[in-house]
C-alpha cells in the first residue's frame, strides 16, 4: 500500500489535467482531421485537407503578419518593461512590493472592459482627441484607432505584466558584486551592462519575451476592437473558423499547428535556459 | 610622485546618520603589505570601498599615487578588488573572467591572450582555463579572483578578508602564497581580515580598526608586544587586563595598587601618582609557582582550572573577588596541580605592557 501513496497525492492533479486539458485537446485534434459538414457541422470522415489548406499563401500570410505583430509587441514590452523592471528592483526594498502591485492593480478588471477603455481614450471623439483639440494642439482629430499602431498599443499594454515580472525576478537576483566587480575591472556603466548584466539577466528576457510572444498570437479580441476587423491575425481566423465560418475542423487545424509552433519556442527556450544553467543565481 | 601610494585625510563616511567611518587617517607607502585588522563592524570593509570608489567619502580626501580620488568612480581608478565572495562572472569562463578588465580597456587581443596565459601561469591555474566558476574550488576560485584581479598591474591592489571562505589548512597555505605573490610582484596590498593571526602572518603594518577609527598603526611585533591600548591588546593576541592606581614610584618601576597586590610594571612618563593604569601581560608570560618565589612580587591565588589546547595548557588562577589570570605553560612542563590549590602567579616586570587608555 505504502508504495503507491506518491500516486495517489498526484492524482487529483492528473484528474484535473486529463479532464480540462487532455480530453478537449484530443478533441480538438480527433476534428482537425475530419470534414467539414454541408451546414457547419462536422462529418466523421478522415482527412488531411484541412493541414493542406493552410499552406494556402493567403493563411501562410496571415500566420507572418501575426507572428510580426507579435515580435513588434515583445520588442514594445522589453524596451519599456526591462527599465522599469530595472528600477523596481533597484530601488529600496519596502518600495519594491508597492511599484510591482501598481502594475498588477489593472489587470484586478477584466481585459475586454480595459480594450474598450483603451477606444474610449483613442478613437476619434475619444478623450485623448478631445483634449489636444481643446489646448488647440491639433486642428483635426488624430486617427489613432482602428490600425496596426492601435492593435500593438493594446496588446503591449495587455501583456507588460508578463514580461515585466519575470524580468523582475532575474534582475532581483543579479547579485550587485558581478557590477561592482565589473566597474573595478575597468567597465564604463554601459560596458557593465553590456558584458555583465545583461547576459546574466538574460533568461527573465527570454522568459518574459515567450510570455509576451505566445500569447500574442491567439489574443483575437484586442486586434478585433482595436484594430477594427482590418487587420486578420492568427488568432481572429481561429475564432472566425469556429463562430463565423462554422468549419470546425479547419479552425481546429490552424489551432494544432499554432500549438506546435509554441511548443517549438518553448523547447528552443527550455534548451537555452538549460545550457545557461548558471546564467541565474 | 608621492611617497605614499594611497592616502586617506580625516576621511568620514555616515550611513543614515551613522559614522561607519569617523575621521580616519591612513598612509600607505608603495609596495606596503597593510593590513585593516578589526571585528565586524569597525569599519575596515567601508574604509577599502572607499579606496576602491564604491562609496564616496561624507568628508575628507584620498589620494592615490598623490592623485586626488574624490568624485573619481571605480572603473577610473587604478585600484582592483579581490572580493570576499569573488564575484566570478558565473557566465564567464576562468579566461575570459580574467582577461574581462583587459578586454575592457581595449588591449590588443595578442596582448590579452599572453598577459591572461602568464597570470594562470603565476597562479598555476593553467589546466582550469575554459572551466566555468560554478566547476572550481573554494581555493582555485580564490586563486581566479586574484589572477584577474593582478592581471590588470594595478598600483594597489585591495583584498576584502579574501579567504574568509576556505578551510584552515587552505587559508594557511593561501596567506603564505599571498605573501609570496606580494614579495615577488612588489605591489601595494591594503587588506582587510578580522582573523589577527592572519594579520600577524602576512603584513607590513598594521592598522587596528575599533568603532570607525584607527587605534594604533604599526608593525605586527609593535602590535604584539607594544599595544596603545586596551582595545588592540585584548583584540590581538590573548591577553590579561589588569586595571589598578599607580601608588608609587621608583627609578625602574611604577608600582601599581591591584586586589590588593603590589605590582611593579614599567614607567612610563604620562603616568601619575593615583592615576590609573591599564596593564596587559600575555598568557604566556604568567608563571605559577605553588610557593612564593624570590621575586619582586608574587601574587597568592587559587587555581580554578586547567584546560587543555594541544603543546599548550591553559591554567586559570583565580585572584581575590571575581578577578582572574590565565596562564598558558607548555604542557609538557606543567607543574602537577589540581584544582582549588593556593599557588602564586608572576611574570618578568619588563614583559608587561602599560596603557593609559
Amino acid at each position: 500500500m505504502k508504495k503507491f501513496g506518491p500516486v495517489w497525492t498526484i492524482s487529483p492533479v492528473a484528474l484535473w489535467i486529463a479532464v480540462f486539458f487532455s480530453v478537449p485537446l484530443g478533441l480538438v485534434l480527433f476534428v482537425s482531421f475530419m470534414t467539414r459538414g454541408l451546414y457547419g457541422g462536422i462529418e466523421y470522415t478522415f482527412t488531411l485537407d484541412n493541414y493542406v489548406r493552410f499552406f494556402d499563401p493567403l493563411y501562410g500570410k496571415i500566420l507572418w503578419e501575426s507572428v510580426l505583430v507579435a515580435a513588434c509587441t515583445t520588442s514594445l514590452c522589453l524596451l519599456f518593461g526591462y527599465p522599469f523592471a530595472y528600477i523596481v528592483a533597484r530601488s529600496p526594498r519596502k518600495y519594491r512590493n508597492l511599484l510591482l502591485l501598481l502594475i498588477v492593480i489593472p489587470f484586478w478588471t477584466n481585459s475586454l472592459i480595459r480594450t474598450y477603455a483603451w477606444i474610449v481614450l483613442l478613437r476619434t471623439e475619444g478623450v485623448l482627441n478631445t483634449a489636444l483639440m481643446k489646448l488647440g494642439l491639433i486642428a483635426e482629430p488624430l486617427p489613432m484607432l482602428y490600425n496596426d499602431g492601435a492593435v500593438l498599443v493594446g496588446l503591449a499594454y495587455t501583456l507588460f505584466p508578463f514580461m515585466v515580472l519575470p524580468l523582475y525576478a532575474s534582475i532581483e537576483k543579479l547579485d550587485p558584486a558581478y557590477l561592482e566587480a565589473a566597474g573595478d575591472l575597468g567597465a564604463k556603466p554601459w560596458q557593465t551592462f553590456m558584458h555583465v548584466t545583461l547576459p546574466l539577466t538574460a533568461p527573465g528576457i527570454v522568459a518574459g519575451s515567450l510570455l509576451v510572444f505566445v500569447p500574442t498570437l491567439g489574443l483575437f479580441f484586442i486586434p478585433d476592437l482595436m484594430g477594427g476587423s482590418k487587420s486578420m491575425l492568427i488568432g481572429n481566423l481561429i475564432k472566425n473558423q469556429f463562430l463565423s465560418a462554422r468549419d470546425w475542423p479547419f479552425g481546429s487545424a490552424v489551432s494544432i499547428v499554432l500549438m506546435a509552433l509554441t511548443l517549438l519556442m518553448i523547447a528552443v527556450y527550455a534548451k537555452t535556459a538549460g545550457n545557461d544553467r548558471d546564467g541565474v543565481i | 610622485m608621492s611617497a605614499y601610494k594611497v592616502q586617506l585625510r580625516n576621511v568620514v563616511k555616515t550611513f543614515d546618520g551613522h559614522a561607519a567611518v569617523n575621521d580616519l587617517s591612513l598612509h600607505v607607502k608603495s609596495g606596503e603589505f597593510l593590513t585593516l585588522l578589526g571585528p565586524s563592524g569597525c569599519g575596515k570593509t567601508t574604509t577599502l570601498r572607499l579606496i576602491a570608489g564604491f562609496e564616496q567619502p561624507t568628508k575628507g580626501e584620498i589620494f592615490i599615487d598623490g592623485k586626488q580620488m574624490n568624485g573619481i568612480p571605480p572603473y577610473a581608478r587604478d585600484v582592483n578588488t579581490v572580493f570576499q565572495s569573488y564575484a566570478l562572472f558565473p557566465h564567464m569562463n576562468v579566461y575570459d573572467n580574467i582577461a574581462f578588465g583587459l578586454r575592457m580597456k581595449k588591449m590588443a587581443g595578442r596582448e590579452i591572450k599572453r598577459r591572461v596565459l602568464e597570470i594562470l601561469e603565476l597562479v598555476r591555474l593553467e589546466a582550469f582555463a575554459s572551466r566555468r566558476p560554478d566547476q572550481l574550488s573554494g581555493g582555485q576560485k580564490q586563486r581566479v579572483a586574484i589572477a584577474r584581479a593582478l592581471v590588470n598591474n594595478p598600483q594597489v591592489l585591495l583584498l576584502d578578508e579574501p579567504l574568509g571562505a576556505l578551510d584552515l589548512k587552505l587559508r594557511k597555505q593561501m596567506q603564505m602564497e599571498l605573501k609570496h605573490l606580494q614579495e615577488e610582484l612588489g605591489i601595494t596590498f591594503i587588506y582587510v581580515t578580522h582573523d589577527q593571526e592572519e594579520a600577524l602572518t602576512m603584513s607590513d603594518r598594521i592598522a587596528v580598526m575599533n568603532a570607525g577609527v584607527v587605534e594604533q598603526i604599526g608593525t605586527p611585533d609593535e602590535i604584539y608586544d607594544k599595544p596603545a591600548t586596551r582595545f588592540v591588546a585584548d583584540f590581538v593576541g590573548e591577553s590579561n587586563l589588569l586595571e589598578g592606581l599607580a601608588v608609587r614610584f621608583d627609578s625602574r618601576y611604577a608600582y601599581m595598587n591591584w586586589c590588593g597586590n603590589m605590582i611593579p610594571v614599567p614607567r612610563a612618563a604620562w603616568m601619575r601618582l593615583n592615576g590609573t593604569v591599564y596593564v596587559s601581560v600575555r598568557p604566556e608570560r604568567v608563571k605559577i609557582a605553588s610557593s612564593p618565589q624570590h621575586h619582586p612580587f608574587a601574587i597568592p591565588g587559587k587555581l580554578a582550572e586547567r584546560v587543555y589546547a594541544g603543546a599548550s595548557t591553559k591554567t586559570v588562577v583565580s585572584i581575590g573577588e571575581g578577578q582572574h589570570v590565565v596562564a598558558s605553560e607548555a604542557t609538557d612542563a606543567l607543574l602537577p596541580l589540581t584544582p582549588g590549590q593556593h599557588v602564586f602567579v608572576y611574570w618578568e616586570p619588563e614583559k608587561a605592557m602599560v596603557m593609559s587608555a
